[in-house]
């Protein structure tokens, strides 16, 4: 899967470069996730703004990505595009991830709020 | 009014899901669907191959073939998935049917991260049904489109 990674502070930014976010890939998502916890980040940003397609496997990622943090952090999601926000709206999981449109006001809200957590 | 019918075959293989939903979607792009409603039926058909791959097939040698029958004759489409797996136990689509789409938000440790696809399909279509017989499996998917119809609410 081809993401990119990138550390604001102690905000882990991972852009998913991929179209289609499904039972091919979905796997491949939760692995960069869990390499990136590894690095003993915390709060994470997940772009998905080159996301056309997203299936239930894709979403158990994201989902399975979340609880791996568990408590001691948070995963966070921007740049939905329709496909996307609408299976979120589906299953309901607009309630259980905060979102973002854009990148930057992800970056801007998420970098202070990490950066207290972390102190 | 004279239906109009598409029949796509794939191996089973999980990287042969997205061309299959591309077909289908395509066959169905026309009047009076909605993009809306063409990203729920590609939905529908990749949760369907999934099933049908991983649960139905997973374990056999690839070259198993899925066929993919859609049928369409105005206002509604059939979309047919059949498998040459091992079939669905019973109960598993009625308790999907059951089964709210409702998170426990104060709970994320307890998210299901799996088994989502049956009730997503039975969201967006009108009725879901499911027939086994000795050779083959095969998933029914109906929805009916109207100029005005909106997509249903998650329920």
């Amino acid at each position: 899967m081809r993401t990119q990674n990138e550390v604001r502070g102690d905000l882990a930014i991972v852009t998913v470069s991929e179209p289609r976010l499904d039972g091919s890939r979905g796997g491949e998502l939760k692995h960069c996730v869990v390499e990136v916890i590894g690095k003993g980040h915390r709060w994470i940003l997940v772009d998905l703004s080159a996301v056309g397609f997203i299936d239930s496997t894709g979403l158990s990622a994201i989902v399975s990505s979340l609880k791996l943090l568990g408590k001691h952090g948070d995963l966070t999601l921007c740049g939905l595009t329709p496909a996307v926000q609408n299976l979120f709206e589906l299953t309901r999981m607009t309630k259980v991830f905060r979102i973002f449109t854009t990148r930057s006001d992800a970056v801007a809200a998420l970098s202070t709020r990490a950066h207290a957590a972390s102190q | 009014m004279t239906a109009e019918r598409l029949a796509v075959w794939c191996v089973s293989d999980l990287e042969q899901v997205a061309r299959v939903a591309a077909r289908i979607r395509e066959f169905c792009t026309r009047p009076p669907l909605t993009d809306r409603d063409l990203m729920g039926i590609e939905l529908c058909v990749v949760e369907a191959l999934n099933n049908a791959i991983e649960h139905a097939c997973g374990g056999m040698p690839a070259n198993h073939g899925i066929r993919v029958d859609a049928t369409w004759e105005a206002p509604e489409l059939q979309l047919e998935i059949s498998d040459p797996g091992r079939a669905m136990p019973p109960g598993v689509l009625e308790a999907a049917a059951r089964r709210a789409l409702e998170p426990d938000t104060d709970d994320p440790g307890a998210l299901p991260e799996r088994g989502r696809g049956l009730a997503i399909m039975q969201h967006l279509m009108d009725r879901v049904s499911y027939r086994s017989d000795r050779d083959r499996n095969t998933l029914v998917l109906v929805r009916r489109y109207h100029e005005s119809s909106t997509p249903p609410e998650p329920r």
